[in-house]
């Protein structure tokens, strides 16, 4: 028996801007099993957010998406989250998806104790009979995140927080309706370093304990290397890889991952100065016609700027969209 | 607490600033005000007395830190026509202005913030453009055409309503709707573009992965983190809902602190007008810490400030 | 070099009105009420206060487009010539107004200490009264007339533009372009005229669009009420007052002069929205 929990399938968002619709995600796939931490790769505004936002169902207003996103209950019933209505969507929100967002000041709202703020999806799900309950069991996970005081914090307004605080209170808030998939949206891209480590332990320490799966959305290769089991890398909308965290440090094989990957700042190497992949996304809208990173591909040939390579297999588990590759 | 009494203290010496101006400006107007009130046939020795009995012969911060006095013992001089205590004409017109400000205040808040609401909800949908159509008619209409109108349709030709005031509910409807018109415009105006800011504010995104659909995340979450800047407004508004107290006051009869003043002016009766103005400055100033006191209980990031 | 830039600025503005639809509709119609009243004479052979005691309470026609009021006179003609009093409602104490409360919260923001005590806490005091009734406190001791009530509406504004412009000025001088220019070694008189005016124009802009739609509507209440301007002085507001006891028999004498206002009011709002939205994109208006 498969143990899959989410799986998206041929996921396309687009926005519309204007009379066009301009592609953000187009036709992901991604599996998520039981239990395991899943981390999406990319740039700002390769579409990463937007994928995990259409499990949600948060699009931003002008956002369209088609495709499926299949949820695989334990006892086998499968749903499609897209085309549940918004009432239903809302009920799987909170209590069998939770999510954290990348600004834990803006995302908490300003104006409501935090208590109340984790409180309120216990309320919104009827998962306590009263308000004592509902106190005791916030004030317990307050404490589980590593809140100190937390019968004293429970009371405390976002203000007064500080932002890994914060953050450690959005991991409450996500986790507290006990769900079965995490989706974590650049969750320390707003904190600093030293609270980084802590926050990524804090969130693989849940997952470990609650058996629970996780989607980390991320720009930051030292965030999958500390956190994930497997690895999707995106670009431009597209998956260009996707391996075991282990296969993808030891051989990435698409460029893009290779730039990535030698980006990232590496103890003991000390180099004179950092690896960048060189040129900018290009434009919305003026896309290539081929593979989307050609432009920007240090290997490139011709075909590669006429001709969307498709997925290959090239070890067990490992897989990638690219012409170079498949010649190996 | 601390941060409130120092407002407190800054609208005390606004208040004191408003006395002074206002006493400066009457007390330049050009002829004695004994004269005015005398006809030219008084001998000059009875204009002295008076001059003298209403204190006019002292000098200005004499003629001021006793007016001051007075204020503090509740005592605003008296008017030159009427022959009683500004302060007793006062209180007695005021109960007629505060049940028709309060009734205007229900009455465009419910309309403005309900449609500011519906437009904010419905962005870019036909309820949108209807609401924001009306309030823009709603702040661009002249008060006493909003009046005239109003007493057009509903007194003459439906004869639903009484035509000017006579001491009943019924009669301070037509008044209220008059009074508020203009403002719900604005307070509608303010709503929608707070809440749409509100609306894209990230922890929308949050309440809905809690599980909240859109209609209780808006309910729950957007509608009190816009209440402080509408409620700000609604204190501002007090200001030009006094004003407009003066001319729907004199459209319907009303004997509020509007037709006070409006007579003080018209009969040249100076203390009067002197107490009618100080007094609303002290109104303004008593909605003011209420909106601050109110915002501060809503918004905790005033608290600990 | 510098006032060629500003000038191209200005064409821009001009430019950017143009392609705006609403700004292009309310300017055209601002336009329109313009040559209406300016040239009145032309559209018509009456004369404002010429009374025709034979021809009094005329319904509309046989000449007369809104018919004539309780003395013969054209209800039309005074129309127009009342809209020439409001459009100079609008613009005078309004663009004074504009000008010494910029001028005051500069002067608050630069001088700092004392001097930005008082003059804000003049601007407090006018904040908290009422603008209808220090209007009557002007009128009570200058008498009804059109001066009285252009002193009182530069009296009642300008508060709230020195209070704005200061916070704005003082925002602007920490910004980093004016420390830039200042450790550049410009003058203080320099980095006002050249970095800080400029900057704060299009916020004055925005004040100034707001009071034009208060002033006017303010004028007519005091003149509606009959302690404005004074007759045989034509106003609008004045106008409405009058043919109030006439509400039921002929209501368009009181209705026309008063949604003569309204057209007045509305277009100087829809082109000070639009105005707005140019001046700044960004900002959402309702």
């Amino acid at each position: 028996m498969s143990d899959i929990l989410l799986e998206i399938k041929n996921l396309t968002v687009s926005v519309r801007n204007g009379k066009s619709d301009i592609p953000i995600v187009k036709g992901v796939n991604i599996e998520i099993q039981r239990g395991e931490i899943v981390g999406l790769v990319g740039e700002s505004g390769c579409g990463k957010s937007m994928t995990a936002r259409s499990v949600m169902g948060i699009l931003p207003g002008p956002a369209r998406k088609s495709g499926e996103i299949l949820w695989h209950e334990p006892d086998g019933t499968v749903t499609d989250l897209t085309g549940l209505s918004e009432k239903a969507l809302r009920d799987m929100c909170g209590l069998r998806i939770g999510m954290v967002f990348q600004e834990p000041m803006t995302s908490l709202n300003p104006m409501m104790r935090i208590g109340d703020q984790v409180a309120e999806v216990l309320r919104i799900h009827k998962l306590v009979r009263n308000r004592e309950e509902a106190r005791e069991k916030v004030i317990r996970l307050l404490k589980e995140v590593g809140i100190e005081e937390p019968a004293l914090r429970y009371r405390s307004y976002p203000h007064e927080l500080s932002g890994g605080m914060r953050q450690r209170v959005m991991i409450a808030m996500a986790m507290i309706g006990e769900p079965g998939l995490l989706i974590a949206d650049e969750p320390t891209t707003a904190l600093d370093v030293t609270i980084e480590a802590q926050i990524l332990r804090l969130i693989r320490q849940m997952c470990v304990s609650r058996h629970m799966s996780a989607l980390v959305i991320t720009h930051n290769m030292g965030v999958v290397s500390a956190l994930c089991d497997r690895v999707y890398v995106m670009y431009m909308g597209r998956i260009m890889e996707r391996a075991s965290t282990g296969q993808l440090f030891a051989n990435p094989l698409h460029p893009y991952t290779r730039g990535l990957l030698s980006s990232l700042p590496r103890i003991g190497k000390n180099p004179e100065y950092l690896t960048t992949i060189p040129g900018n996304i290009p434009e919305a809208g003026r896309e290539p016609v081929g593979c989307e990173f050609c432009l920007r591909c240090s290997d490139d040939e011709r075909r590669c700027f006429f001709e969307r390579p498709s997925e290959i297999e090239t070890d067990e588990g490992h897989y990638v969209s690219c012409f170079m590759c498949q010649r190996v | 607490m601390k941060g409130l009494l120092a407002r407190m203290f800054g609208v005390v010496i606004v208040l004191i600033g408003v006395i002074a101006l206002i006493f400066i400006m009457l007390w330049v107007i050009p002829g004695d005000p004994a004269t005015v009130l005398l006809n030219d046939h008084v001998s000059q020795a009875n204009i002295d007395r008076l001059t003298q009995s209403m204190g006019l012969d002292k000098s200005l911060p004499e003629q001021f830190f006793g007016y001051m006095k007075g204020i503090l013992t509740g005592d605003f001089g008296s008017s030159y026509f009427m022959q009683q205590p500004v302060l007793s004409l006062i209180l007695e017109n005021f109960p007629y202005t505060l049940r028709l400000t309060l009734l205007a205040i229900a009455f465009s808040w419910t309309l403005g913030i309900a449609s500011g609401v519906i437009s904010a909800v419905c962005h870019e949908h036909f309820l949108d453009y209807l609401f924001r159509g009306t309030a823009v008619l709603g702040i661009s209409v002249p008060v006493f055409m909003v009046a005239l109108f109003l007493q057009y349709l509903f007194y003459y030709r439906f004869s639903l309503l009484p035509l000017t005031y006579d001491g009943s509910f019924v009669s301070l409807i037509l008044p209220a709707v008059a009074l508020g018109w203009n403002s719900a415009g604005s307070v509608a105006r303010l709503m929608r573009s707070e809440l749409m800011e509100q609306l894209d504010a990230p922890y929308i995104d949050t309440a809905k992965a809690k599980g909240l659909t859109y209609k209780k995340a808006v309910l729950a979450h957007a509608l009190r983190n816009a209440a402080p800047s509408v409620i700000t407004l609604m204190a501002l508004q007090l200001s030009g809902m006094l004003s407009g107290a003066v001319i729907t006051e004199s459209v319907f009869s009303i004997p509020g602190l509007g037709q006070l003043a409006l007579t003080a002016v018209q009969t040249r009766d100076m203390p009067l007008l002197q107490g009618t103005v100080i007094f609303t400055a002290l109104l303004i100033a008593v909605g003011n810490i209420l909106a601050d006191m109110i915002n501060t209980m809503l918004d905790p990031r005033l608290r600990t400030e | 070099m510098k006032a060629e830039r500003k000038r191209n600025t200005g064409q821009e503005l001009f430019r950017a009105c143009l392609h705006n639809k609403a700004a292009l509709i309310s300017g055209l119609i601002i336009l329109l009420i313009i040559l209406l009243s300016t040239f009145a004479p032309l559209f018509t052979h009456y004369d404002e206060t010429g009374q025709d005691l034979m021809n009094r309470l005329m319904p509309p026609g046989n000449g007369h487009l809104f018919g004539t009021d309780e003395l013969g006179r054209d209800v039309f003609t005074r129309i127009l010539y009342g809209t020439r009093v409001s459009l100079l409602i609008a613009l005078l104490p309004t663009a004074l107004a504009a000008a010494l409360g910029t001028a005051l919260g500069i002067c608050a923001a630069s001088f700092r200490g004392a001097t930005d005590f008082i003059i804000m806490r003049l601007a407090d005091i006018m904040l908290s009264i009422p603008g209808m009734l220090f209007a009557m406190v002007v009128l009570y001791t200058l008498g009804g007339s059109l001066a009285s009530v252009v002193i009182s509406l530069i009296l009642i504004e300008w508060g709230e533009t020195a209070r704005v412009v200061r916070s704005v000025t003082l925002k602007l001088r920490e910004s980093e372009f004016v420390e830039a220019s200042v450790s550049a070694g410009a003058g203080g008189l320099h980095v006002m005229i050249w970095h800080i005016l400029p900057n704060l124009l299009p916020t004055i802009i925005v004040l100034f669009t707001l009071n034009i739609p208060a002033s006017i509507l303010s004028e007519s209440a005091l003149s509606f009420l009959g302690i404005g301007i004074q007759p045989p002085q034509v106003s609008l507001g004045l106008m409405t007052g009058a043919s109030r006891q006439y509400l039921f028999q002929m209501p368009w004498l009181a209705l026309a002069p008063a949604g003569m206002i309204m057209v007045i009011v509305l277009s100087f709002h829809f082109f000070g929205d639009a105005l707005r939205d140019i001046l700044d994109p960004g900002r959402r208006t309702a």
